[in-house]
């Protein structure tokens, strides 16, 4: 393969990786608190050939010249948005949504640590408020099994209304994490994440406090993804893809065209 | 035989084709990296008069340089991301110790809050510092001047450089240019920074596609040519070899 023919070639796989992180976008449009991913490319090494000069007009002169010839293109980063989704009402005493940067934390089945916008929660066997997955919420809050109403207020505190009892029961209260630089979170499956040097340490806190945002129930964060947007990007690498194909049919072709030359 | 001028030409001219693809090859791998400039073509062309008294005008060299037109709007309403419009360049520390500049703003925050480009390359403030964005902030605005406003205070402003010539700038990789080695970088003034947005690639890729259509058309008539160049000089070694 030539050398025109390998940088459009590469470019046809970043574009695959943008389309497969478009789509990725595109699917999880309608998932509680998922956050959209971009990925973007940057320029490859750029040759100066400017040493090699130019021949002028004058046989035995060479000129030196402005030439400089790039590479292509290859992939620089795929960076999460941390962009808040539009609130959603649902009616459903537990689903929850934060007003602000503030992330619910999860453990993990081996007690590990995940943070999450998706606040539709349930509860578990032993009454255990938990998410889809079955990771707790910490609290950790657990609702009797005779409770009647389970109330929420703004600032992550949860009330049960006991039947017979006149006075609701306090169960606990949510507390919140949230990053230095929530970019550097890791995503994983089920729209969590875990922490990573990049992120930083959690830094917790009660929901209401110093930039956490307030709780906000029977409400779910929506998908921050824009689908006419996302639609638009679709169209956009797909068709960058096949004009990159085309470049390489094209050097493909000129290299053909050399070899018979020599045969 | 190999000597021949127009050997010399038409081999010289298959170099340059293959030169001028790359380049558009080049800019349509770029088509949509943040903040792309395309490189353009300068052919330099000579005439020179056969021995038949004919002018034969042919490319004996190209050179390029960079089409600063300013790319489309990128909306991506992440506080880190920024562009400029109008004159001028980020400035950035290179982990060489290079100073480098760039259009593309997909910055970021690194593990020490600094704001750095994808690779992780430190931005540079007005005064050449590095920019950190302190931990306990909880809203981040960046005015049209480059003033970053934390929580209401003014906690640095990010650089934006201009050159007299910007041809003395070099492209580098990872979206980055270098100045040459006389060059001064000096504070920008006709600019707004525009916050949550990216500046594009200004390449049009449909018009990429044609130049490069023309370009394999073009190579079509130069490889032509050559091939009767060949068969014709076989054709004469031929008759020289078995004379009637």
């Amino acid at each position: 393969m030539s050398s025109n023919a390998k940088i459009a070639a590469a470019s046809m796989g970043n574009q695959d990786l943008k389309v497969r992180e478009i789509s990725n976008n595109i699917a999880n449009s309608g998932s509680t608190g998922f956050k959209e991913s971009v990925f973007f490319t940057e320029t490859n090494h750029y040759e100066d050939m400017r040493g090699m000069g130019i021949h002028t007009g004058n046989d035995d002169e060479i000129q030196p010249v402005g030439l400089e010839i790039g590479s292509g293109s290859r992939p620089s980063a795929v960076v999460t948005l941390h962009k808040k989704g539009e609130p959603m009402p649902t009616g459903n005493p537990l689903d929850f949504m934060v007003r602000g940067q503030g992330m619910f934390q999860l453990e993990g089945p081996d007690g590990q640590d995940f943070y999450t916008y998706a606040g539709n929660f349930t509860t578990n066997a032993n009454g255990e408020l938990v998410n889809l997955d079955g990771y707790k919420v910490k609290g950790p809050i657990t609702i009797p099994q005779n409770a009647q109403e389970v109330v929420v207020n703004k600032r992550g505190e949860v009330f049960a209304k006991i039947n017979g009892e006149d006075e609701p029961q306090a169960l606990g209260q949510i507390e919140l994490a949230r990053f230095h630089n929530p970019t550097g979170l890791k995503k994983q499956p089920g729209t969590m994440y875990t922490s990573t040097p990049a992120s930083g340490e959690a830094i917790l806190g009660a929901p209401g406090n110093d930039g956490f945002g307030e709780i906000m129930s029977h409400t779910l964060e929506a998908s921050n993804v824009n689908m006419i947007k996302s639609m638009t990007d679709l169209i956009q690498a797909q068709r960058a893809y096949e004009m990159n194909s085309r470049v390489v049919q094209a050097a493909d072709d000129m290299e053909k065209r050399v070899e018979q030359l020599g045969g | 035989m190999l000597t021949s001028p127009f050997l010399k030409l038409a081999t010289g001219s298959e170099q340059n084709i293959q030169k001028m693809f790359q380049v558009h090859a080049n800019n349509i791998s770029n088509a949509t990296t943040p903040a792309f400039h395309q490189d353009m073509i300068l052919p330099i062309n000579e005439t020179r008069t056969n021995d038949n008294g004919d002018d034969i005008t042919y490319t004996r060299g190209i050179k390029t340089y960079v089409d600063h037109k300013e790319g489309d709007d990128i909306s991506t309403g992440d506080p880190y991301h920024i562009r400029i419009r109008g004159q001028g360049f980020f400035g950035v520390q290179g982990q060489d110790g290079n100073r480098y500049y760039t259009r593309a703003g997909n910055f970021l925050l690194n593990q020490d809050r600094n704001l750095v480009t994808p690779k992780g390359d430190r931005v540079l403030d007005e005064g050449g510092g590095d920019i950190t964005i302190p931990v306990t902030v909880k809203s981040i605005r960046i005015h049209e001047d480059g003033r970053i406003i934390a929580d209401g205070n003014e906690i640095a402003k990010v650089g934006v450089f201009t050159f007299d010539d910007t041809n003395a700038l070099t492209k580098k990789e990872a979206n980055l240019y270098l100045p040459t080695e006389n060059a001064e970088a000096q504070a920008a003034q006709n600019f707004e920074i525009a916050h949550g947005i990216l500046e594009g690639s200004n390449v049009s890729p449909i018009q990429e596609m044609v130049a490069l259509m023309e370009l394999s058309k073009q190579d079509q008539h130069n490889i032509t040519m050559l091939k009767d160049y060949f068969g014709l000089q076989q054709r004469e070694s031929q008759s020289f070899l078995d004379p009637q």
